[in-house]
């Protein structure tokens, strides 16, 4: 039996190497391109900055002995650029990874962080804030510090009023949470469409950038504000990898694998909620990310979650870098919202693995 | 060396609703056990009770010997993996992979390498190695199940093979012949390597050549059970499948074959199917908890438990507690013991009555006796889920006093999710009006419930122009709110409040000589509250209970002679406190234990509050009839339930009383169930009962000379000792008949009891005092069948023997009936009707020397129909032969009341599921 097992072993060894291999690969890319992403982020923008200039700057600011850059570069790059792009790098990794695990907790490809109401949430506290501070003509740097307040609130309320009530239905947790998300969202939505009426113009205007999203909030602060949020779904979530793909056998065959699903579930949501409450608060909500770079990568990878984290993180901060560092080029000295660059550029390259995906999945 | 897998005694519920009843089965190592059975057996629920999915409600499930809820899920997943009939994996998992899921219980033993080793060994052993680098979804149903088996062994390697257990559900439903085949000799040589294997399987003649057992289900039962070639015959299968089956035994072949020949199904068949077809309501809840205080079935429940749901009772066209158990077989409701001292429903078990039944509510003991015993007909029966009746001195948990038996009226936290409610409303004969109601609400371990209840009823006058009454005018209002709360994992909090009003209205009239008749109007007030708190730990199947209880009865009885000023008011107040610790623990899968400590502190005093004419003038007086007395007792107590084999179970007690006044007292008992074979359940008990004198009976003085007797307390009375024994056998000759035989004896020393003999003759008063009488026995016995035609025609008939002997006097205790038959019918008609019947005949009972108690016979008739799925509307009668009291004759104790008809509504709402 076992000399027999070995023999296959060794039969079926080439062709498992060379899916391990594609796996390697495919994460080596998408490497490459957040390191892309982040120097030429760096470098382009309405003010040029060389290459070169970016590692003189790197060198000095190591303390090593090098010619600074004169100061309004410096700012530019120390104060504006850099922090923008570790935003982004944060942002764009953290829905990429909540992207992966919703899809998976939820046993959906459609799934997103916006799915249970997180995102609507955020939004609605948001535009409260954007309409009703605004109308007792609040100092605008209150009103810049309540927003992702607020945000951040409202998507932890929503996501934990979402769970209580799924509680309380009978149906299947998952499905119960799904259609409560659902029907929180359809609130939430209905009452930004009546604050948009009471909105005035320039209100109105902030609400719809806000809903599009931009990283031009960022700052240093800001970044670190986000950074413990961050980690602890980067740590996190790889570590029920393995667990949500026994989840795709279904709850209770998960279950019989030592699976303790309600804890899962329960984990998953949390991490994801204080993560994009987090983010979202800064930067506004960010559609496609999550939903694309995820899956996408399962159609190259395949659906095991440890492969996809990884990838997805660093896809995700990819994109997010390089769709910001266009917003900022296109119409300067003005910006685009970002979230119309994600999907821009993330919906062709989605068309095209999609039509790709027959050959790949047989 | 336990089985691999032990389920015993598996009962499980949903929705009240039985998905499995009373199932046992061991599954050894190396043996395979098939389940076979028609659709909605309950074949997946057994498979999920024994994958630990869910948790049985009652019974026990062990793996390798400790109880699956026990394990964590990683460890259970080490031992016991379960292959799913389909599985709803959709997305493109290669196969390899998908095997390696397996693993993930190994997650923290093992090494990538070894899982991939480990994955690959247990595609070779299913001949998927040339698939593993498919994409599952490419792959046909056949070859996805045995992925999955893969999966499985994956799952396993590793762990020891000796005792790891693999259930399966229908592993051949999508395979073709030769993979059914395949797939049935892998599971073969899984188990030959010592593997315990549960299959549920279609395929009779498969599961007659592999399997080594088989279990034969219905109706979530299990029909027969034993080897497999044994049990699988054309007999027990077409009961199972309402199929006619041919079996070949062909003597080429190394096994039998079995084919269906046709659906037993003709057209008269069809037509008796709808008039007989299952129905829902005739399978009731069959869990009870008097004799451990935990949820046993009532055909395991090592102390034998009858039980009277509210719907029976409602059935039985009852308005409380007594109406509810009178009828039930063995049980006396009297309607009045001691003649004038009135207790208009006082229970009587094994010829005891008095405190020597212990009426519990959730089984805290109730108080508020009148004239010595607890009246049930003032125990509404609003909020009571069932009445739990067992007979005889038999558990150790509730109280030494239970010679005659416990009676537990218990309520129970809503079933239904979301909000709930119940009610019944109802007119009956005598301008008589009830309501009972409860709403609930339940958010998963969080429930609330209000109980409310109300009941009005016209007097019942003895002789028509005067106004003495049989029965008082009741108005009687309940409301109590019941909430159970989860503290934390394994933790919670069970808060009770009820209160009870009662106002009652008669009135008497007497002739005095040379003065003419005097009407005296005795209203009574009665209120009664009690409050519990009640805290339960969890861990396992063994729990920690402490709970606190507060009950008190306050009652005022008035005798107030009309037109004139002369008047008497009584008041009495009662409380008792208590507190109680139980833990049981569930040692192992043999031994539980009860252990328990209680205190109790009881009080208890009488006012008289009089107008007379002292010398002629009006003089108000007050006399404290009996001083605040308090009575304290601790107890302490522990029970052993004891399996020494899957079959047998004994369970020893012991209770240690000690009471402020009369010192202590152990009382052992004991008691055994042996279930002979799958139908045959034989019980045995055997007890000690000590009963201290109640405060009343001490101290008690009730003067109503005007009447001509008075009642004193005795305070020399020694406390009553007995020994007491019972047994049953209860035979399920066919699922659907029960046959119950039984017997019981006590013996009792210095037994209390009114001693009738004038102690001052030549007064015209009798004096009543209570005494001590020596030495008295009672023994019976009882005989009952239950049988069903069909699943909508239900129907029991039963006798009752019952002798008594005061061994002292040589003579019979007074108000024993020897004999009871009793005969119900209940039978459910299309379009939603219902019928039910009733007849009890009951002996002559000798009441005094030369005064007899006359027999008598009651019909009850009730038709119900369904209105929708959630109401009823019903029109009854009971007592129809009016069997009523001649208020004239000595000794009558047949029912106060007569013929009574009631018209009413009831309604059961909640959420649909």
């Amino acid at each position: 039996m076992t000399d027999r097992a070995l023999a296959l072993t060794d039969a079926a060894r080439p062709r498992i190497r060379g899916r391990r291999e594609r796996a390697r690969w495919v994460t080596a890319v998408c490497a490459l391109l957040l390191a892309l992403a982040v120097v030429s982020g760096t470098a382009i923008g309405p003010v040029p900055i060389s290459l070169a200039d970016v590692l003189r700057a790197l060198v000095h600011g190591l303390g090593l002995p090098a010619a600074a850059l004169d100061a309004g570069t410096e700012h530019v790059l120390v104060a504006l650029r850099l922090p923008r792009i570790a935003l982004g790098v944060l942002v764009g990794s953290v829905l990429a990874l909540v992207g992966a695990s919703m899809q998976g907790l939820f046993r959906n490809a459609l799934a997103d962080p916006g799915l249970i109401g997180m995102a609507s949430g955020a939004a609605l506290a948001a535009d409260l804030v954007i309409v009703f501070a605004g109308h007792h003509a609040a100092p605008r740097g209150l009103l810049l510090g309540l927003l992702p307040a607020a945000a951040f609130g409202g998507a932890l309320v929503t996501t934990l009023l979402v769970w209580q009530l799924a509680r309380r239905s009978r149906r299947e947790p998952t499905l119960a949470l799904l259609l409560t998300g659902f029907a929180l969202s359809a609130i939430a939505n209905a009452s930004i469409g009546v604050l948009s009426l009471v909105a005035d113009e320039g209100q109105l205007r902030s609400m719809t950038l806000w809903l599009l999203g931009s990283l031009n909030g960022a700052s240093w602060p800001v970044v670190l504000a986000c950074l413990p949020a961050v980690l602890a779904t980067w740590i996190a979530l790889p570590r029920v990898a393995r667990q949500l793909d026994a989840l795709q056998l279904g709850e209770r065959e998960a279950g019989h694998l030592g699976v303790d699903v309600h804890a899962l579930r329960r984990r998953v949501i949390a991490l994801s909620a204080l993560a994009v409450g987090a983010c979202v608060g800064f930067t506004g909500a960010i559609g496609f990310v999550g939903l694309i770079v995820p899956h996408a990568l399962r159609l190259l990878l395949g659906p095991s979650h440890g492969a996809l984290f990884l990838g997805s993180a660093l896809l995700g901060a990819a994109l997010l870098v390089a769709s910001d560092s266009i917003a900022r080029v296109v119409i300067a000295p003005a910006e685009l919202p970002i979230g119309v660059v994600t999907a821009l550029v993330g919906a062709p390259v989605f068309l095209a693995l999609l039509l790709r995906q027959e050959r790949l999945a047989l | 060396m336990s089985a691999a897998l032990e389920l015993t005694g598996i009962c499980v519920e949903r929705g009240g609703r039985s998905l499995v009843r009373e199932l046992s089965l061991d599954l050894d190592a190396g043996e395979v056990v098939a389940v076979v059975g028609p659709n909605g057996a309950g074949k997946s629920t057994l498979l999920r009770v024994a994958s630990g999915e869910i948790a049985p409600t009652s019974g026990s499930a062990r793996l390798s010997g400790r109880a699956l809820q026990d394990w964590t899920a990683s460890g259970r997943a080490l031992r016991r993996a379960v292959v799913p009939q389909t599985s709803d994996l959709s997305v493109g998992f290669e196969v390899r992979d998908v095997v390696l899921l397996g693993r993930l219980p190994h997650r923290d033993r093992s090494n990538a390498r070894d899982d991939e080793a480990a994955a690959l060994r247990a595609l070779a052993r299913v001949g998927l190695t040339h698939l593993a680098q498919r994409t599952y979804t490419t792959l046909s149903g056949g070859e996805r199940q045995r992925v999955h088996l893969a999966r499985a062994l994956a799952q396993l390697d590793g762990a020891e093979r000796r005792g790891a257990v693999l259930l399966l559900d229908e592993p051949t439903a999508s395979l073709d012949l030769a993979h059914a085949c395949a797939a049935l000799e892998l599971i073969r040589g899984l188990a030959d390597e010592g593997r315990a294997v549960l299959v549920v399987i279609h395929d009779l003649t498969l599961a007659a050549r592999y399997a080594d057992r088989a279990v034969v289900l219905r109706d979530g039962q299990a029909l027969a059970q034993g080897a497999a070639r044994e049990v699988l015959t054309p007999e027990v299968l077409g009961r199972a499948y309402d199929v006619e089956l041919v079996r070949i035994d062909d003597p080429r072949l190394s096994f039998p074959v079995l084919l269906p020949v046709r659906a037993r199904l003709g057209a008269a068949v069809a037509a008796l199917a709808l008039l007989c077809a299952p129905d829902a309501a005739h399978a009731e809840p069959e869990l009870v908890v008097t004799g451990t205080r935990s949820p046993e079935s009532t055909q395991r429940a090592t102390v034998a438990t009858r039980v009277v749901t509210r719907k029976e009772a409602e059935r039985r066209g009852a308005t409380d507690v007594g109406e509810a158990l009178s009828g039930e077989l063995g049980v006396q409701v009297n309607s009045s013991a001691y003649d004038y001292l009135g207790n208009p429903a006082a229970i009587q078990i094994q010829g005891f009555d008095a405190d020597r039944v212990l009426v519990l509510e959730d089984g805290e003991r109730v108080i508020g006796d009148v004239g010595g015993a607890i009246d049930l007909s003032r125990l509404p029966l609003a909020g009571v889920q069932r009445i739990e009746v067992v007979t005889g001195p038999t558990s150790s948990l509730y109280g030494a006093s239970a010679i005659g038996g416990v009676v537990n009226v218990i309520t129970a936290p809503p079933d239904a999710e979301g909000p709930s409610a119940s009610a019944r409303g109802e007119w009956r004969s005598r301008n008589t009006w009830l309501g009972l109601g409860t709403a609930a609400l339940r958010a998963d371990e969080s429930w609330i419930a209000l109980d409310g209840g109300y009941l009005r009823s016209d007097a019942l006058r003895l002789r028509s122009p005067l106004p003495d009454t049989a029965l008082p005018e009741v108005h009687r209002s309940s409301g109590g709110v019941r909430a159970g709360l989860p503290l934390f994992a394994g933790g919670s909090l069970l808060l009770k409040a009820k209160i009870v009003h009662d106002d009652l209205r008669g009135a008497t009239s007497q002739v005095v000589p040379g003065l003419g008749r005097y009407t005296t109007e005795t209203p009574e007030t009665t209120r009664r509250y009690a409050l519990y708190a009640g805290e339960t730990l969890r861990l396992g199947a063994s729990s920690l209970r402490i709970s606190l209880a507060r009950q008190g009865v306050d009652d005022a009885t008035g005798d107030d002679r009309v037109a004139s000023p002369l008047d008497e008011t009584r008041s009495r107040a009662q409380a008792l406190t208590s507190g109680e610790a139980t833990v049981t623990w569930a040692q192992d899968a043999h031994c539980t234990w009860v252990f328990g400590a209680r205190g109790e502190v009881e009080r208890f005093s009488q006012s008289l509050r009089r107008t007379a004419l002292v010398l002629g003038t009006l003089t108000q007086s007050e006399v404290v009839e009996v001083a605040p007395t308090s009575l304290g007792s601790a107890a302490a107590y522990a029970q052993l339930g004891w399996r020494p084999s899957r079959d047998v179970t004994v369970m020893p007690g012991a209770r240690a009383e000690h009471h402020t006044r009369y010192g202590s007292v152990v009382a052992p008992r004991l008691a055994a169930s042996v279930r002979a074979s799958d139908a045959v359940t034989v019980r045995a008990s055997l007890g000690r009962g000590f009963r201290a004198p109640s405060a009343k009976e001490l101290g008690f003085f009730f003067d109503h000379s005007f009447l001509g007797y008075r009642v004193e307390g005795n305070p020399e009375l020694r406390p009553e000792t007995s020994w007491g024994v019972n047994g049953e056998v209860a035979w399920r000759v066919e699922p659907e008949v029960l046959v119950r035989v039984g017997g019981f004896a006590n013996w009792v020393h210095d037994l209390i009891d009114f001693d009738l003999a004038p102690v001052q003759p030549g007064t015209g008063v009798t004096d009543y005092t209570y005494a001590n009488i020596g030495k008295a026995r009672t023994w019976g016995g009882e005989a009952q069948v239950r049988f069903a035609l069909g699943s909508r025609l239900s129907s029991e008939v039963g006798y009752c023997f019952l002798g008594t002997r005061d061994d002292t006097l040589g003579r019979p205790l007074p108000s024993r009936r020897p004999h009871t038959v009793l005969a119900g019918l209940r039978w459910s008609l299309p379009a939603g009707f219902e019928i039910v019947g009733r007849w009890r005949a009951v002996s002559e009972a000798w009441v005094a020397e030369g005064v007899y108690a006359p027999p008598f016979t009651t019909v009850d008739v009730r038709v119900a129909k369904a209105l929708g799925s959630n109401a009823q509307a019903y029109v009854g009668g009971t007592n129809l032969l009016d069997a009523a009291r001649d208020p004239l004759r000595a000794g009558d104790q047949r029912p106060l009341a007569g013929r009574t008809l009631y018209l009413g509504l009831s309604a059961e709402l909640a959420r649909e599921p």
